[in-house]
C-alpha cells in the first residue's frame, strides 16, 4: 500500500508538470506567433487567388469574393468599383485564374495585428475566349487582422 | 489522507476545545498562528488550540469523534470513499472487518488516484506536444533567428549576384563563401552564361534585395522566399541602365556559425 501510495504520488506530480507543460505551451508567445504567421499565410495565399480570379459568366460572385478578401483602402476601393469590374469584365469577356507558387511572410506584428508578405503567383487571363495567357506574378502584400481572420489589405506588383 | 480531511472539518467544533483552551490559556507561543483567522474575540480560545491539542492529541481525536459524527452524515458525502469509510460498521458489531474495509477503501482511492493522474499526465502531455507541434518551424516566432537568417540570406544573394565585368573574380570568391551543396552547380551554371556576357558587353549589375520572407526555420536549416531587383549598367552602350526583378526560393543551412545557400531556385 506504501508503494501504492508512492507510486500514486508520482503520478500526481507527474500529472502537474505536464499540466504545466501544456499551460505553458498554450501561453507561449513563440508558439502564438508561429500559429499566426501560419495563418495569414493561409489566408493571404487563399486571398491573392481569389483576387486573380474572376469569370464573366459569373463575374458578381467573384468580385463580391474579392471585396470579402479584402479590407481597409484596398476593400473599399473594390466595392466602390464594383460596376466598372464587372462592365469591364462583360466587355472584354475576362477569364481569369490563378495558382500560388510560394509565398512567406516577412513581417508580422502579432500586437497590432499587421503582416507583409512575399508572394509568387501564375496567373492565366483569357479575353474574348482567347486561350489564357501564363503570367508570373511578384508581389510584396499587406494584411490585416479583421477581427479572428486575416485579410488582404494592400498588393504590389514587382515589376517583371 | 481521509482522517486528517475528516479531523480538520471537525476541529471547529465546540466542545473538547473550549476545555483545552480553558487550559492553557497563557499558552504565548501558540496566539501566532491562528489569531488572524479567528479575530480577537475567539483569540484566546480559538488559538491555542488546535496546535496545542493537535499534535499530541491527534491520534485519539479522529478516532473518537468522527465515529459518532460521521454516521449520521453520509448522504451528502462528495467523495464516496471517506463516507464509506467512516460509515462502516460500529467497532462495536466487528472491529477487524472494519480495518479490512478501510485498507480497501484507501487502496481504491490510491488506485483511483493513480489512474486519473496518469491520465491527466498523457492527456496534458499529448495536448502540449499538439500546440508545439507547429513550433517546428520558428520562422517569425524567433525573431533574432529569423533576422539572422534573412539577413545572411540577402548578403549572400546580393554578393553572389551582383558583379562588375572588371572584377568578376570578386563574385566568384563571393560564392566560393556562401554557397553549399546543389547550389555550388546550380550557380556555376547559370554564372558561367553571365560571366560571359558580363565581359562581352562591358556590364555591371547590382542586386539588391527587395523582400525577403522566412519560410521555414528549424535548427540549422531554413527556407527562404525572396525578391531581388538587379540593375545592369551597360557601360559599352553610354551607361544605359535596366532593372529587373526576379523572385527565387532559397534553401539555407547553418554551418560554421553562419547561413549558408544550400539549393537555389528561381520562381
Amino acid at each position: 500500500m506504501r508503494a501504492l501510495a508512492v507510486v500514486a504520488t508520482l503520478a500526481v506530480a507527474a500529472a502537474a508538470w505536464f499540466g504545466w507543460t501544456w499551460v505553458s505551451a498554450a501561453n507561449d508567445d513563440g508558439l502564438e506567433v508561429a500559429r499566426e504567421r501560419d495563418a495569414v499565410l493561409a489566408a493571404v495565399g487563399d486571398g491573392l487567388v481569389a483576387l486573380h480570379t474572376i469569370d464573366h459568366r459569373h463575374a458578381d460572385r467573384d468580385i463580391a469574393r474579392w471585396i470579402e478578401v479584402t479590407t481597409g483602402e484596398l476593400g473599399d476601393e473594390l466595392a466602390r468599383d464594383r460596376q466598372l469590374q464587372l462592365d469591364r469584365a462583360a466587355g472584354t469577356k475576362t477569364v481569369a485564374s490563378a495558382t500560388l507558387l510560394e509565398a512567406a511572410v516577412t513581417e508580422l506584428d502579432y500586437e497590432a495585428g499587421t503582416a507583409r508578405l512575399v508572394a509568387v503567383l501564375d496567373v492565366r487571363l483569357g479575353t474574348e475566349g482567347e486561350p489564357p495567357e501564363p503570367q508570373r506574378s511578384r508581389l510584396t502584400v499587406g494584411a490585416e487582422r479583421a477581427g479572428e481572420v486575416w485579410k488582404v489589405s494592400e498588393v504590389q506588383a514587382a515589376g517583371g | 489522507m481521509t482522517e486528517r480531511t475528516e479531523a480538520d472539518i471537525d476541529e471547529p467544533a465546540p466542545e473538547p476545545d473550549d476545555a483545552e483552551a480553558g487550559a492553557v490559556p497563557s499558552g504565548p507561543g501558540d496566539a501566532e498562528g491562528r489569531v488572524p483567522e479567528h479575530s480577537d474575540a475567539g483569540q484566546r480560545t480559538a488559538a491555542p488550540e488546535p496546535d496545542d491539542e493537535g499534535d499530541p492529541a491527534r491520534p485519539p481525536a479522529p478516532a473518537r469523534r468522527p465515529r459518532p459524527t460521521a454516521r449520521p452524515k453520509p448522504s451528502p458525502g462528495p467523495a464516496a470513499p471517506e463516507t464509506a469509510e467512516t460509515a462502516e460498521p460500529p467497532e462495536d458489531a466487528e472491529p477487524r472487518r472494519g480495518v479490512a474495509g478501510r485498507r480497501a477503501t484507501v487502496l481504491a482511492a490510491l488506485v483511483a488516484v493513480l489512474v486519473l493522474a496518469i491520465g491527466a499526465a498523457v492527456w496534458s502531455g499529448l495536448e502540449a506536444q499538439r500546440l508545439r507541434d507547429p513550433g517546428g518551424n520558428v520562422a517569425l516566432a524567433d525573431e533574432a533567428a529569423t533576422r539572422e537568417v534573412a539577413e545572411q540570406v540577402s548578403a549572400g544573394l546580393k554578393a553572389i549576384f551582383s558583379y562588375d565585368y572588371n572584377n568578376l573574380a570578386r563574385t566568384e570568391r563571393a560564392a566560393d563563401d556562401v554557397l553549399v551543396g546543389r547550389a555550388v552547380e546550380q550557380y556555376a551554371r547559370s554564372f558561367a552564361d553571365a560571366k560571359a556576357r558580363a565581359q562581352e558587353q562591358r556590364l555591371v549589375r547590382t542586386t539588391t534585395v527587395r523582400s525577403v520572407g522566412v519560410q521555414e526555420l528549424a535548427g540549422s536549416e531554413a527556407r527562404v522566399v525572396v525578391l531581388v531587383d538587379q540593375q545592369t549598367l551597360h557601360t559599352a552602350e553610354d551607361n544605359r541602365q535596366d532593372t529587373t526583378t526576379a523572385a527565387l526560393t532559397v534553401a539555407a543551412t547553418r554551418a560554421g556559425g553562419s547561413w549558408k545557400l544550400s539549393s537555389l531556385t528561381p520562381l
